[in-house]
């Protein structure tokens, strides 16, 4: 095994209260993160309004990371620093509207210079030279200049220590036809770029690292999982095995019995019955994720049924 | 090529255009990669322990915090219903592909998905349950904050109470790092069956952006008027530069009508300029409506 250090929560709290970046150790406990643009707008300078004069006023520009939440409905969360007032002030009412657009590799200074607050009434997007436009599903504009634009909705906010979290749900969402045919090795290759680390750099002025994914591994397919993939139960899957032929009849009953009677005894935390069940369940399991048929079947073979 | 919209309802549905050979290709361009993340729990009815993959996001850096996003089904979302309830978060690597995918199985509840696929058990330092040791990173979390969502899924806030790396890792440049962990759930490939075939990858590539002058000294969230101190101090802006880029922004807060229009031209205009590092343009475009 590995040799392993271990940081108390005082010491990961140390690691982060450096000056300007965080120790490296720091970010090495960290995922890199898709870093998006969110675009909001001041909900009281929205379209149509007549403060609304030009397409930038009211609209802030933001880089952020999200964070998963749901597929259906499509849903994610974004943090929103509680100091950064304008874009607290635009998302903090559910039904709030907002776009997370996505940049591509080459718009990393676009980025950088929308990770700064400009001032009230300035537009981020058109000091970084990045072309608005109009949204299909909410009045706050798209980036016409990435690649993905989702339009969302806010269902939920949370004050969670530093940070307001914006609960929010795609309702539409837009795509340059130039990349609609392009497969995903590579796309991931041109966006997102995820958020790796802030370092200094000779001056001591801090820049900004990202990465970008390349290389796709699949994951392991029917025999050793269900036909469907996710989602699907454990009778499903030795069906799909005794109908392919991998397991035989009597072995597909037999695990289809142990699971029943598993199930009876699962509150039995002390019954000798409940272990030895899991000890064959485990062992069976084992051998199928394996691919190890024939050694499966003489387990089987020797095997009561309960 | 003009942008194509797509309501939720239609992209749910995962549209396609003959000769795409994956019906999910455009639908996994409006997803981006996640970070795999598997979890340890416990089960609070039998005691038993479960292992789960899933993708999580962060929430703070100073609390480290990350929220999971569980669906109702899966027996961990059982075994964190609780606040206070605690598990860890093993990132795996890429040489564990095989065995992120193996919790992802539906084997019945109380089998330790782990003992599948022969994992080794970390203990832990600070929380009840162990880690995996043969992940670089293991978090040993509590559970501080739960909300249910639309029905079906709970986002779980998760603080971070301490963590374990592979001393290896901490040697390691930053590019060797995240080029070995963590994976990433990339998309789910149609398969032959009609299911889907989960795709996870990996970071190959470390790119770095424009730092000052194109953007404050202290980088991303700094606030634009220090990035001008930060011009003027470094000289790219004079003294009488800065204070009539000063004297534009304070009028803009009480303009009006044409006015506040003009002032957001020029302020527009003068901090694209900086931020594109065409300084003979800036200084002519500030000497010029001084």
């Amino acid at each position: 095994m590995a040799k392993k250090r271990f940081f108390s929560i005082d010491e990961i709290d140390s690691l982060q209260h450096t000056d300007r970046v965080m120790d490296p150790a720091a970010y090495s406990l960290r995922a890199p993160m898709a870093q998006l643009l969110l675009v909001t707008r001041d909900p009281s300078m929205g379209s149509g309004s007549p403060r609304a004069e030009s397409r930038g006023d009211g609209v802030c520009v933001r880089a952020t990371t999200l964070c998963p939440l749901t597929w259906t409905p499509y849903s994610q969360s974004v943090n929103i620093p509680l100091d950064d007032e304008r874009v607290v002030h635009n998302l903090s009412a559910p039904g709030a509207e907002c776009v997370l657009a996505e940049p591509t590799r080459d718009q990393l200074r676009e980025v950088a210079i929308c990770g700064q607050r400009a001032p009230d009434g300035i537009c981020e997007a058109d000091i970084a030279r990045l072309k608005l436009c109009k949204s299909l599903y909410v009045d706050v504009p798209s980036i016409d200049d990435c690649p993905v634009n989702l339009e969302c909705v806010v269902d939920h906010v949370e004050q969670f220590h530093t940070h307001l979290i914006a609960f929010t749900r795609v309702v539409g969402g837009s795509i340059d036809g130039a990349y609609l045919f392009k497969e995903r090795e590579e796309i991931i290759s041109i966006y997102p770029t995820n958020v790796v680390d802030d370092v200094l750099d000779a001056s001591g002025n801090v820049r900004r690292r990202v990465s970008l994914l390349r290389d796709i591994y699949p994951c392991p397919q029917f025999p050793y999982a269900p036909k469907s993939g996710w989602g699907n139960d454990f009778n499903k899957w030795m069906r799909d095995l005794r109908d392919e032929g991998y397991i035989a009849d009597a072995d597909y009953d037999l695990l289809i019995a142990w699971r029943k009677r598993w199930d009876e005894l699962f509150m039995e935390g002390d019954s000798a019955e409940r272990a030895a069940l899991k000890t064959r369940l485990t062992d069976t399991s084992r051998f199928m994720v394996q691919g190890r048929w024939a050694k499966l079947h003489d387990y089987l073979a020797d095997a009561p049924m309960p | 090529m003009s942008r194509l919209f797509y309501g939720i309802d239609e992209l749910l549905t995962q549209p396609t255009f003959p000769g795409m050979k994956d019906p999910t290709l455009v639908y996994y361009h409006f997803r981006p990669a996640r970070p795999a993340n598997l979890l340890v729990t416990r089960d609070p009815d039998s005691g038993d322990l479960n292992l789960a993959s899933g993708t999580y996001g962060p929430l703070t850096d100073r609390l480290y915090t990350i929220c999971l996003h569980l669906h109702s089904s899966p027996h961990s979302a059982r075994n964190l219903s609780s606040i206070g309830a605690e598990c860890v978060v093993p990132l795996p690597g890429k040489d564990l592909v095989r065995e992120t995918w193996i919790p992802a199985l539906p084997f019945p509840r109380g089998i330790f998905e782990a003992d599948v696929a022969e994992l080794t058990l970390l203990p832990s330092k600070v929380v009840s349950v162990p880690g995996i040791a043969e992940c670089p990173v293991n978090l040993e979390c509590r559970v501080e904050f739960i909300k249910q969502l639309y029905g079906r899924t709970f986002a779980v806030f998760l603080t971070i109470v301490g963590a374990s790396i592979d001393e290896e890792m901490l040697a390691r440049d930053r590019l060797g790092v995240i080029a070995q962990y963590p994976t990433y759930e990339v998309d789910d490939a149609t398969n032959v069956w009609g299911g889907s075939n989960e795709r996870l990858g990996v970071n190959a590539e470390l790119l770095e952006a424009p730092g000052f002058p194109a953007c404050a000294k202290r980088g991303f969230n700094s606030d634009m008027t220090a990035w001008l101190a930060d011009l003027r101090s470094e000289g790219y802006l004079s003294d009488v530069e800065l204070a009539t880029l000063g004297g534009w922004i304070r009028e803009l807060g009480a303009a009006s009508g044409e006015r506040r229009g003009e002032l957001r031209e020029h302020i527009t205009h003068a901090l694209r300029l900086a931020a594109w590092e065409e300084w003979d343009h800036l200084h002519a475009h500030l000497g010029a409506t001084e």
